[in-house]
């Protein structure tokens, strides 16, 4: 003990001392030199006025009156097949089997198909269901049931076809590392409404982190105050909630002050903002104590609710996630989002085949999705919850012949061109059904969509102009949808 | 090729001989009080610079004209006035010795320079871009759009707002004018603009089609862009044969076309729905109540950055007497409302007295009882009223029979025994009773495997 504060008072001795500063300035100094001849604006006052370092939670107004309070984002990582679950094509059916036409590769890259593959029929079985007359598939028995809630986007087109970059296009906007991701945009704009819970939830199950990894939930440039905040959703939500044994809950409180004091001085010495945000966490942590292991355990819910979701307390599952994220929303929680890995159906194993691992993985989802839909419904919140779901890209009408060869299973490959995502509650126009691909369910021949529109559409319904939702960050202002994207009006009401 | 090239520098060009003259004649004006000789012996070389300048001018004007895209009299004044300027000024460099002429010259030449300049601007601005008014031309809202002839008051004041600034009588971009029946069936250097029944071979729906990035677009970057509705118009009025007499309910129409056209109709509330949010925005609401509230860790925010009208939430916490009366003075700002999981609810029935605003009520998981219902129905503008898991039973409903504007209730897990509810009593009323399942069948928790 005695040797690390000892430590901890040279080194701060270190900041005073004049060798020090001439090594630190070695670089440092003329960098600062060259940064200030080299910048044309330097007089350029940055203002990123919704980031207050003191509270940077505290809640704030959007720019126009939101339609939804909250987000549930469920993607779908891997990229499930709109070809087996939505995009009913009966001309790809007559063509099962033989040779994928010239035209359709022609200057194509696909991530593994070499060579000419065969067209793949969709394995599915497609039925109209509700007024709307939503295509929807026998994957999903229970999905059917609430088609009239639900909107598609049948003509989702993206510029990326591995799953990495199209996670982070689809969640931050660049299909390279370090921009924030959509919560964290979210949660700088508004804020949170809740004192004890984060404003930004992530949930991941399937066994996996998505590809991308946690960046597609990092606050990238913004302050990582705004990240998102990964709960488990087995045993507790968060780890070490528990004060540990033989400290009581007043001890903990007392030395968490005691650290807030000493970053406090920090802060009052080197004025980094990311020491106030290292307070609010500290600050978070202990309030989340009292309030997470409440709204986290979804075993106190009545057995009805399990029994319509399909949830068992205890067991890491997707249901489980979407129960819990319910729960976040019911408690002011703004942007949740659900990963669940294992959607990649290339064929390779039975668990990646359309007729085989696919069923089981919708099987996994379908009922508590639909569980979802209603219960927001019966609870007074899907008006006021936008439910997004949705993966990172398509699936190639072919099958996949990796290497030239057929696949072990029948499956697909990467497809960047055409996928379908949905929108549900949250002031979407409900049983709409927008864009078109062509009969092969190849390319989107009208309302294409773009990752950077849905961001605009999402972003909308909260409130925000996403073209003026912007952060100064080396010498220019950032927005989540960059230089691109459109709300898509066909959708919004 | 080279010509049309050329004659696009013009509207660079034209700015270099304005500014030349302008200078010479400030400085001219300068030289009686200071420095005459300076002026003087500098002005000769501004005098050149600016006949040199608008000689250029005139060349790349006239080669510019040569496209054809302007009305013919407009040009030609502005062509006279600026061959009027340049003859003028290169006179006055020659003459500039004489000091009878002096005056004469600087008057004439300062008065063809406006009328050029502004003959200039009406070509590429349009006529009646120099006015006060900033107005947009308003046109006639239709009563009964079905009545309504699709091409005269429909297609016509679209074509009017977003297409005659650059296709009609004062321009004809590629040649073509959208402003006569006659004109837009012949088209424009492109060929047809229109193929009656054929969208695909009908060029103005080519164009209203592409991307917006795309150079063929129309209208062009920058300009105001057709909205969906009246872009599936367009499209619908040429499928149907762009008849330029027919009325609105004598072509065919899909369900997707009805609704656009409602878009049209004066005072059209389907299409843009009901907000929860009042149109007019009110004065600010006390920050000193905001402040109280917040202490209390009550949440009190404008609903948005441009409205004064607020949203309350009370984050689980009974609000005390001192808070009531902050929530009071902010009756006419408060619109939505947020009690959910209050412990006494009760205790808020006074409030609702006041507080009638209100859009949107949520007081689920509470104590709300019947007996504060009353309170209820003096929320007049209230829309949207969250009941679930309250006390509330179908005798406390009867309360809301006189609210007009509600629109949703939402009852699931409340006192309400369905089976003696009326619904037939609230018919404007969407009631929520709540209680779905969702039905666990067989493969739920089967697993499908390989069939070997």
């Amino acid at each position: 003990m005695e040797k690390m504060i000892r430590e901890a008072f040279l080194r701060h001795l270190e900041k005073d001392t004049r060798r020090n500063f001439l090594k630190g300035s070695f670089l440092g100094l003329g960098g600062l030199a060259l940064g200030s001849m080299m910048s044309c604006n330097n007089d350029k006052k940055t203002i990123n006025s919704l980031f207050d370092p003191q509270n940077p939670l505290a809640p704030k107004s959007p720019h126009f009156a939101p339609k939804a309070k909250s987000v549930i984002y469920l993607h779908m990582a891997g990229a499930p097949s709109q070809l087996e679950l939505f995009d009913y094509k009966p001309e790809l059916a007559k063509l099962d089997g033989q040779d994928c036409p010239q035209s359709f590769l022609e200057g194509k890259k696909f991530a593994f198909i070499r060579g000419v593959p065969k067209m793949l029929a969709s394995q599915a079985v497609f039925k109209q269901h509700g007024q709307s007359g939503a295509l929807i598939s026998n994957y999903l028995p229970h999905l059917s049931t609430v088609a009239d809630d639900l909107s598609f986007l049948k003509a989702v087109t993206t510029d990326q076809f591995n799953h990495a970059p199209a996670q982070l296009l689809m969640q931050t906007g660049s299909a390279r590392l370090g921009r924030p991701s959509m919560g964290s945009w979210v949660t700088y704009g508004l804020g949170s409404e809740n004192n004890n819970l984060p404003a930004f939830v992530v949930l991941t199950s399937g066994g996996n982190n998505p590809d991308a990894g946690k960046s597609v939930w990092g606050s990238g440039f913004l302050p990582s105050v705004y990240q998102g905040v990964q709960c488990r959703s087995e045993g507790d939500p968060v780890l070490f909630i528990k004060d540990p044994d033989g400290i009581s809950r007043d001890i903990r409180k007392a030395s968490i002050e005691a650290i807030n004091e000493i970053n406090q001085n920090e802060y009052k010495a080197y004025g980094d903002p990311e020491i106030l945000s290292r307070i609010s966490q500290y600050e978070m942590a202990y309030k989340m104590q009292i309030s997470a292991p409440e709204v986290m355990d979804i075993k106190s819910e009545p057995a009805y609710i399990h029994e319509m979701y399909g949830t068992k307390p205890g067991q890491a599952s997707f249901a489980n996630n979407v129960l819990l994220a319910r729960k976040l929303v019911e408690n002011g929680v703004r942007f949740i989002q659900l990963y669940d890995w294992g959607w990649d159906t290339h064929g390779t194993s039975e668990d990646g085949a359309i007729d085989i691992g696919l069923i089981n993985k919708c099987r996994s989802v379908d009922k508590a999705i639909t569980a979802l839909i209603l219960d927001l419904k019966q609870r007074g919140l899907f008006d006021e919850t936008l439910i997004v779901w949705g993966g990172e890209f398509g699936r190639t009408p072919m099958a996949e012949n990796r290497e030239g060869k057929p696949n072990a299973f029948k499956g697909r490959d990467h497809h960047a061109e055409a996928f379908t995502m949905w929108m549900a509650g949250g002031g979407i126009k409900p049983g709409i059904s927008y864009g078109e691909t062509d009969e092969l369910g190849y390319s989107a021949i009208s309302g294409k969509v773009s990752p950077h529109d849905i961001q605009a559409t999402i972003m909308n319904q909260l409130g925000f102009d996403h073209e003026k939702l912007t952060f100064d960050f080396q010498g220019r202002s950032f927005r989540l949808t960059d230089v691109e994207g459109k709300v898509v009006k066909e959708l919004v009401g | 090729m080279i010509i049309d090239f050329l004659g696009k520098f013009h509207p660079l060009l034209v700015h270099l001989p304005i500014g030349f003259f302008v200078l010479a004649f400030a400085l001219k004006v300068l030289s009686f009080w200071k420095n005459e000789e300076a002026i003087n012996a500098i002005l000769p070389v501004m005098l050149i610079l600016s006949f040199c300048a608008s000689l250029f001018s005139s060349i790349t004007g006239f080669l510019l004209s040569q496209s054809g895209e302007y009305d013919i009299e407009m040009v030609n004044n502005h062509q006279w006035a600026g061959i009027g300027f340049t003859v003028f000024v290169g006179g006055f460099y020659i003459l500039r010795n004489n000091s009878k002429l002096n005056l004469p010259f600087w008057g004439i030449s300062i008065i063809l320079l406006v009328v050029v300049g502004h003959l200039g601007g009406s070509l590429t601005h349009g006529e009646d871009f120099l006015s006060l008014s900033t107005k947009p031309v308003e046109n006639k809202p239709i009563a009964d759009v079905q009545k309504a002839a699709v091409y005269e008051e429909i297609i016509k004041p679209i074509f009017e707002e977003k297409c005659y600034s650059c296709h009609s009588a004062k321009k004809q971009k590629g040649n073509l004018r959208l402003d006569s029946p006659d004109s837009i069936l012949k088209g424009g250097k492109n060929g047809k603009t229109i193929v009656p029944h054929e969208i695909e071979k009908s060029i103005l729906s080519q164009r209203l089609f592409l991307k917006d990035s795309d150079e063929e677009h129309m209208p062009p970057k920058g300009k105001t862009q057709l909205s969906n509705e009246e872009l599936k118009i367009i499209n619908w009025w040429i499928k149907e044969g762009a008849s330029f007499d027919k009325k609105a309910n004598q072509l065919n129409q899909t369900t997707e076309i009805k609704q656009a056209l409602l878009t049209f109709q004066a005072g059209n509330v389907v299409a843009k729905g009901i907000s929860n949010v009042p149109e007019k925005d009110v004065e600010k609401g006390s920050e000193e109540s905001i402040v109280l509230l917040k202490t209390s860790g009550i949440l009190a925010i404008t609903v948005a950055a441009n409205s004064n009208y607020l949203l309350v939430n009370l984050r689980g916490i009974d609000p005390s007497a001192k808070d009531i009366e902050a929530l009071k003075s902010l009756k006419k700002q408060v619109v939505w409302f947020n009690a959910a999981n209050l412990k006494n609810a009760e205790g808020l029935a006074n409030l609702f007295k006041e507080l009638n605003e209100i859009r949107v009520l949520h007081l689920n998981k509470t104590n709300f009882s019947d007996k504060a219902m009353a309170e209820i129905s003096y929320l007049s503008h209230l829309q949207t009223l969250n009941l679930s898991h309250t006390l509330v039973t179908e005798k406390g409903l009867e309360k809301l029979k006189d609210l007009k504007e509600l629109q949703k209730v939402f009852l699931y897990k409340s006192k309400v025994k369905f089976s003696l509810l009326d619904f037939s009593k609230f018919p404007n009323i969407k009631i929520d009773t709540g209680g779905y399942y969702v039905p666990t069948f067989e493969t739920d928790t089967t697993t499908v495997k390989e069939v070997i």
